[in-house]
């Protein structure tokens, strides 16, 4: 099987965001940056499809030379083949969809995965866009993964439940926390992947369809009211839920 | 100027969502010089389509078909951007639930539109839409503007108030799309729903807390006569 996995980098989940000088973009200064985390369930997806039936998997991604760091990881979790689409302009989603899109069409993949969103711009689009674009069925937010026979079963989480879809291969799927488990890369990973080729390509360039006004910190929110410390407590609780802040 | 507000059902019954988007879609219309078309897409949602009227739409489109009773995410998408086509609309408006985040991205490429995933507001400042939403895990929030000529926005459920019905029931047209096997690559072929939990995104108010909280969580959910939706 053909498997590709397409992984961003991006500020580590636990790394403080303030807002840069240009008031459109953030301050990278002190931050560490990760794989997506949703993307690293997509590749060890992909290693465990590969374990199962055979293939090759090959990792892509889209930015400047800094995501080489999370298309190392990848090689040290042990995917075949690493690609760098090399441009680390800024661009949405659409735009970001298309080059990989673009890219993708050449390697004739026989599942492509993608984490759910990417931590960053938290879109939750590019995945089921390059889908469109390349014509193939999708489902997104999967947790759960079986391919027999050219077809797939996935299931993907709803509001209060799940979903289970049936869908012809080639497809794409949008991976889920729960999915799997990501493995840790061995030492010996880590140590084959620094000398692994990335190869390097220019991607299409379109137009983005999303302009950036503006970038925020939130407002703080007002300090809260302790009101007890056990069971004792809640019928006061009730009491000002009702009288105070009525919302009941 | 038309708005194109996709009205989300489920067992022949809107969601909450469904009232939100209809009703963002009427104040964007109000300051736009512009009509609010519903779109219902299911299996049998005639009877249902007209209560949109109440929140604002116009006139509602149902596009009503047996394989449509179950969401596919090629077919739902092939029909909301075909009737987006149809009624020349510039915006079109999903909610931000799993059904909306799955095909609104399919949507925008198919009507070749920038999309607005997950907003949190939505004003209107010199004629255009300028859209808030959460990014970097909800740390930042972001003021942006969709450039394209057709605009998809999504919109975080529980954020946009529905306001109450008035009472007055749209005009309701069904339309038929053609759908081919093809249209349907993905089909959903089971539905669980876990068992004895409220689906959260339905409620009117949820209250939230530590763990600490966890013995007196079931005292709180007795005196306030609600339900418990989950322990973790």
């Amino acid at each position: 099987m053909k498997l590709v996995a397409c992984v961003n980098h991006v500020p580590d989940t636990t790394a403080k965001i303030n807002v840069g000088p240009d008031g459109k973009s953030i301050d990278k200064t002190g931050v560490g940056f990760i794989i997506n985390p949703y993307d690293e369930f997509a590749v060890e997806e992909c290693l465990r499809l590969k374990e199962r039936n055979g293939g090759e998997v090959v990792v892509v991604s889209l930015g400047g030379d800094t995501n080489k760091e999370t298309l190392r990881k990848a090689l040290a979790m042990g995917v075949d083949k690493a690609v760098l689409l090399k441009d680390d302009s800024v661009r949405d989603s659409f735009s970001v969809a298309r080059a990989l899109a673009d890219y993708l069409k050449e390697l004739s993949p026989d599942i492509i995965f993608f984490g759910k969103q990417s931590i960053d711009g938290d879109d939750a689009a590019v995945g089921s866009m390059v889908a469109e674009m390349l014509e193939l069925p999708s489902v997104s937010v999967v947790v759960k993964l079986e391919i027999a026979g050219g077809k797939a079963i996935a299931e993907r989480e709803i509001e209060g439940g799940h979903e289970k879809v049936e869908t012809s291969l080639p497809a794409v799927f949008t991976a889920q926390k729960g999915l799997n488990e990501p493995r840790y890369p061995s030492l010996k990973g880590i140590m084959a992947a620094k000398s692994k080729p990335i190869e390097e390509k220019a991607p299409v360039t379109v137009a983005s369809k999303v302009e950036i006004l503006a970038l925020q910190r939130p407002p703080s929110k007002s300090a809260g009211k302790i009101v007890g410390t056990d069971a004792s407590a809640v019928p006061e609780l009730v009491r000002l839920l009702h009288e105070e802040a009525k919302v009941i | 100027m038309k708005i194109l507000a996709v009205a989300e059902q489920r067992d022949n019954r809107f969601k909450k969502t469904a009232f939100e988007v209809a009703r963002t879609a009427r104040v964007l219309a109000d300051q736009l010089a512009s009509e609010v078309v519903g779109l219902v897409i299911g299996n049998n949602t005639k009877s249902i389509a007209g209560e949109l009227g109440g929140y604002g739409a116009q006139r509602v489109i149902v596009v009503d078909n047996p394989r449509l009773g179950t969401y596919s995410t090629t077919a739902y998408s092939k029909v909301v951007s075909e009737v987006a086509m149809k009624e020349q609309a510039s915006i079109v408006l999903l909610a931000a639930t799993a059904m909306g985040k799955d095909c609104a991205p399919r949507v925008a490429v198919k009507l070749d539109a920038g999309l607005a995933a997950d907003c949190t507001a939505l004003k209107v400042n010199s004629g255009e839409i300028v859209a808030t939403r959460p990014v970097y895990a909800g740390k930042v929030s972001t003021e942006i503007k969709v450039t394209s000529p057709t605009k998809v926005f999504t919109l975080r459920p529980n954020v946009f108030a529905s306001g109450t019905s008035s009472g007055s029931a749209a005009a309701v047209d069904q339309v038929d799309i053609e759908l081919v096997e093809n249209d349907f690559g993905s089909t959903v072929k089971e539905v669980t729903q876990s068992s004895g939990k409220i689906d959260v995104a339905e409620a009117d108010i949820i209250v939230t807390g530590g763990r600490g909280f966890r013995r007196s969580c079931r005292c709180l959910a007795c005196g306030c006569r609600c339900g418990m939706a989950t322990a973790r």
